[in-house]
């Protein structure tokens, strides 16, 4: 059974349903893309549970040729670094769909591109084809184009052609890096396998890294190519903004760790110094400038910026431990940030205000379950002990410390910003005296209101609790790829 | 002497005679359905023969006409374009001025010779076809007569295209004077035992002169006017059918006759592959105009073309023709839809397709598709051809790299302006609700030219291994 190919590509065969509906039959494109987004979520766990993860490389591989010249083949795999992904993609899809339920401008058009957006993320993770990588890299752009320009708010516009722009001209440079790499090879392949066997000198290698980071980096995203996520974040609904922080900056975190740092570790090396200042740029400005924020989307896009900035220390420390941190907090950061989106988007929808200022005043009060939801969430993502971003960022910590001990001291202050940028605005809108502005809001109740909330907050204290659900997973491969 | 190589050509240029005469002889009222009729008729058996004559590797008049896998490719380009821009003339007749009897016989002439341009060999032979593709298009070009702007910029066109054939001719009568040959293996023989300044000046001219015909910066400037004023379905067959045709001769000229002198040449284009996509793509930024800017996008295209020339290998000839071949079903599909739009609304100004989606969703996605190849965007074409490009370049290293990063930026850069018509016709509501409709024969050319750019994608292997036969 090719599992692989049944879960990169039944979110496609969604699409294609919901094409031939008629677009007054809401319920029932709702509907098929939420079943089409079930069925591979529990496809997932099922290769989650199949996997064996006492071994290193990939599994469920699938192999055809698709050109002989240039050489490209359908390859797809997954290991211990792709898996937590490819879990973390489908969750946050189910979860997105829900949270989109309330779509009622050009519904039939959202969900094609929701559907099709899944297939392009997960065919990204799945790819051990460098060509295929990349087309499911440039697929994802277009869908996601769309859903933030047409479904957006105000500056949709502007935001929607800054992302494109800015991930395409990052994605331009790691195309020639790709084919760079095709020709430099002992024998031209773009086939992931391969190349890591390839042997490429320390100087090309750092050519190379210089390439893949510019595409990866905007991505991740990475001080100074960070300016397109505030923008696409705050104009986004809510579901892609659970999407964009879920999963979609995951993207170049995967790509960083296995690609550059997997086939390029010689390369790396000639830029650990920067990659570490980056990473702590990223931690401290980003939690500097979050702190500074009115608009509550813009505070948890900048906090993204700076929680990056822990997946990449990893990379420049380059050690298991870091790296599985790096791995684990990727994941963790998907569920946290996708569930805090989701929450704010919940409260958008009843204050239809995201300001701090204008929320202020004992929310807590009048929407209990909402108000205990978003503390958790904050809770979760100042660091909490028992919640998955605690342990990711401290398994950061513990592993990069040996290596860059500056770096890392400085980078945990970042915590200390970040627990109080989130106390601060939790405080500022849901304790103190209730604003009567406020008094007309309503609680949460219906059940697809629920269930993302459950599930993720599941997940995060879940994992918090017992990592190894992750680590034991991404362990062995990551110590493959650094050999 | 084989005349059954000829097939093609003669098919078309009956034809093109048939359609001559038909013009006088049919009845006022039915002559469009008439002339119509015939011209797609040839047009599609020229089609069939050409593609009989694929794998077929012959000359006529001792190497003057060669049928080899380049050029008959070439005429599969050709001659589809043609068909596909007939359609697009029948469907917008009615708004044509004058006698419209010889707009179909000129398409047919200036088709004969491109395929001419893309089968000779010999210099001679390859002006003759040249001006061919010229003189038609200048009458064409300034079809609406009694319009001021229309005239100009065929005046324009003209002007500088006879300026350029000059330039040319007196480039081939340098290399001619130097070598003794017009053939281009025999000048091959010639430039291998030697080269002198003199010849590298001749080399540089008929550089030039090609220029001028394919549309690069700094000799483009006719190129917006030309495609602003001229009617929309020979602005369509201008972009594709002229510049593919001057681009099939230049590959031939360059890598036949010049090739031991690649390393001199070669940087020569790289720069002018380099200015050309900037220049083209800086311009099309600012465009209110559809057709304007489909024009310098065409502009900055070519300079992309250009890579796989300046690669100068097999490999990079092959990518000009996948690539021109991903640039014409992409290009054809857009003129579709613009017929279209201003057949109905007389509009070619991008802001007017405002929430064209609402109006037309077929038209709509149909030009997102389009626009998308252009860009680059896989699925879709014009990033298979553009990988291909690039992938033709790294092979040969050194410079190229820089050239390819170039290439890359531009790309970039270039999705802005496409994204921004994509931009208005989803985002932006429509200030008139009247729905656009679009006859038929438009969309079966938007279809086909779709289909086309699906065909290249998802058929990416076959199609290049039908071009690869093709290479040198």
């Amino acid at each position: 059974m090719p599992w692989l190919s049944a879960l990169l590509w039944l979110p496609l065969l969604g699409t294609l349903l919901i094409c031939f509906m008629p677009r007054q039959q809401e319920k029932l494109i709702k509907g098929t893309a939420l079943v089409v987004a079930l069925i591979d979520l529990f496809l997932s766990l099922v290769l989650y549970f199949s996997y064996d993860n006492r071994l290193a490389g990939f599994q469920f591989v699938e192999k055809a040729t698709w050109m002989s010249s240039p050489a490209i083949s359908y390859h797809l795999g997954v290991d211990g670094i792709s898996l937590p992904m490819v879990i973390l993609t489908t969750f946050i899809f189910v979860c997105a769909i829900l949270a989109s339920w309330n779509i009622k401008h050009r519904t039939k058009e959202y969900f094609l591109l929701v559907t099709i957006l899944e297939t392009a993320v997960l065919g990204v993770f799945v790819s051990l084809d460098l060509f295929l990588f990349f087309l499911f890299w440039e697929l994802e752009l277009i869908p996601m184009y769309f859903l933030i320009g047409i479904w957006g708010s105000e500056r949709r516009e502007y935001a929607a052609m800054k992302f494109i722009i800015y991930t395409m001209a990052g994605s331009a440079f790691m195309l020639a890096g790709f084919l760079a790499m095709y020709f430099l090879a002992p024998s031209p392949t773009f086939d992931l396998v391969d190349l890591s066997r390839a042997g490429f000198a320390p100087q090309v290698q750092a050519l190379l890294f210089i390439l893949l980071f510019l595409g990866f980096g905007v991505k991740l995203p990475v001080f100074p190519f960070h300016t397109w996520l505030p923008d696409a974040h705050v104009e986004a609904p809510a579901p892609i903004s659970m999407i964009l922080a879920g999963v979609l900056l995951k993207m170049g975190g995967y790509g960083l760790i296995r690609i550059n740092a997997g086939l390029l570790p010689e390369g790396l090396k000639a830029f650990i110094p920067l990659l570490a200042t980056l990473a702590v740029i990223n931690v401290i400005y980003g939690a500097y400038v979050a702190m500074g924020q009115k608009d509550l989307k813009t505070m948890i896009a900048m906090s993204s910026v700076s929680h990056m900035g822990f997946v990449l220390l990893p990379i420049a420390a380059l050690t298991p431990v870091a790296l599985n941190g790096a791995v684990l907090e990727m994941f963790a950061h998907g569920t946290v940030s996708g569930l805090l989106f989701f929450l704010i988007g919940l409260l958008y929808e009843r204050a239809h205000t995201r300001q701090i200022p204008e929320l202020e005043g004992g929310l807590v009060a009048q929407i209990p379950r909402m108000g205990v939801a978003f503390i958790m969430a904050s809770m979760a993502s100042l660091g909490l002990p028992g919640m998955s971003q605690f342990i990711a960022e401290f398994m950061v910590f513990l592993g990069s410390y040996p290596v860059l001990q500056v770096p890392t001291i400085i980078a945990v202050f970042g915590i200390v910003l970040t627990a109080g940028y989130m106390l601060w605005m939790v405080k500022r809108i849901f304790y103190g005296p209730l604003n009567p502005r406020w008094s007309h809001l309503t609680d949460m109740g219906q059940v697809y209101e629920y269930i993302p909330l459950v599930v993720l907050m599941g997940l995060t204290i879940v994992v918090g609790v017992y990592p190894a659900l992750i680590t034991d997973w991404s362990h062995p491969s990551l110590m493959a790829l650094l050999r | 002497m084989n005349w059954w190589l000829l097939t093609p050509e003669i098919i078309i240029t009956v034809t093109a005679l048939l359609v001559l005469v038909l013009d006088f002889m049919l009845p006022e009222s039915n002559r469009r359905e008439g002339l119509g009729t015939v011209g797609v008729l040839g047009l599609v058996v020229a089609l069939l023969a050409s593609f009989r004559l694929l794998g077929v590797e012959d000359n006529l008049f001792n190497g003057v006409f060669v049928v080899d896998r380049l050029a008959v490719a070439f005429k599969i380009i050709f001659i589809s374009g043609a068909l596909l821009v007939y359609l697009l003339i029948i469907s917008s007749l009615e708004r044509l001025p004058g006698r419209r009897g010889e707009f179909f016989w000129l398409v047919l002439t200036a088709l004969l010779g491109m395929m001419v341009t893309a089968a000779s060999r010999e210099l001679v032979t390859i002006y003759v076809g040249i001006e061919l593709i010229s003189l038609s298009f200048y009458a064409l070009v300034g079809y609406r007569r009694d319009d001021k702007n229309a005239t100009e910029a065929a005046l324009k066109y003209f002007i500088l295209g006879s300026f350029a054939i000059g330039l040319w001719l007196y480039g081939a009568a340098l290399v001619y004077g130097l070598t003794g040959q017009t053939d281009l293996i025999e000048i091959a023989k010639m430039v291998d035992s030697g080269s002198s300044p003199l010849l590298l000046i001749g080399l540089f001219l008929l550089i030039v002169g090609f220029g001028f015909k394919m549309g690069l910066a700094p000799f483009h400037m006719w190129v917006p006017d030309a495609y602003q004023e001229a009617p929309t379905p020979v602005t369509a067959f201008l972009a594709v059918g002229s510049k593919a045709a001057a681009f099939a001769v230049f590959v031939r000229v360059m890598l036949t006759g010049f090739h031991s002198l690649a390393a001199t040449w070669a940087p020569w284009i790289g720069f002018a592959a380099a200015v050309t996509m900037t220049w083209g793509n800086a311009a099309a930024l600012r465009q209110t105009n559809i057709k304007r800017m489909l024009a310098y996008s065409g502009v900055a295209h070519a300079g992309y073309a250009l890579v796989g020339v300046a690669s100068a290998s097999a490999v990079g000839s092959q990518a000009v023709t996948f690539y021109l071949f991903a640039y014409l079903f992409a290009t054809l599909g857009a003129f579709a839809v613009v017929v279209a739009f201003s057949n109905l609304t007389g509009s070619d100004l991008i802001s007017d397709y405002a929430g064209l989606h609402w109006r037309n969703p077929f038209l709509a996605l149909g030009l997102t598709l389009c626009l998308l190849s252009l860009a680059g965007i896989p699925p879709l074409a014009g990033f298979f051809g553009k990988f291909y490009l690039f992938w033709g370049a790294i092979q040969q290293g050194g410079w190229l790299l820089v050239l390819v990063i170039i290439a890359a930026i531009n790309s970039a850069i270039s999705l802005y302006y496409y994204v921004n018509v994509i931009r208005v016709m989803y985002f932006i509501q429509p200030s008139v609700e009247q729905p656009v409709t679009s006859p038929l024969l438009v969309n079966i050319t938007l279809v086909v030219a779709l289909a086309g750019i699906a065909l290249a994608a998802f058929y990416f292997q076959p199609v290049l291994a039908g071009i690869e036969l093709a290479g040198l």
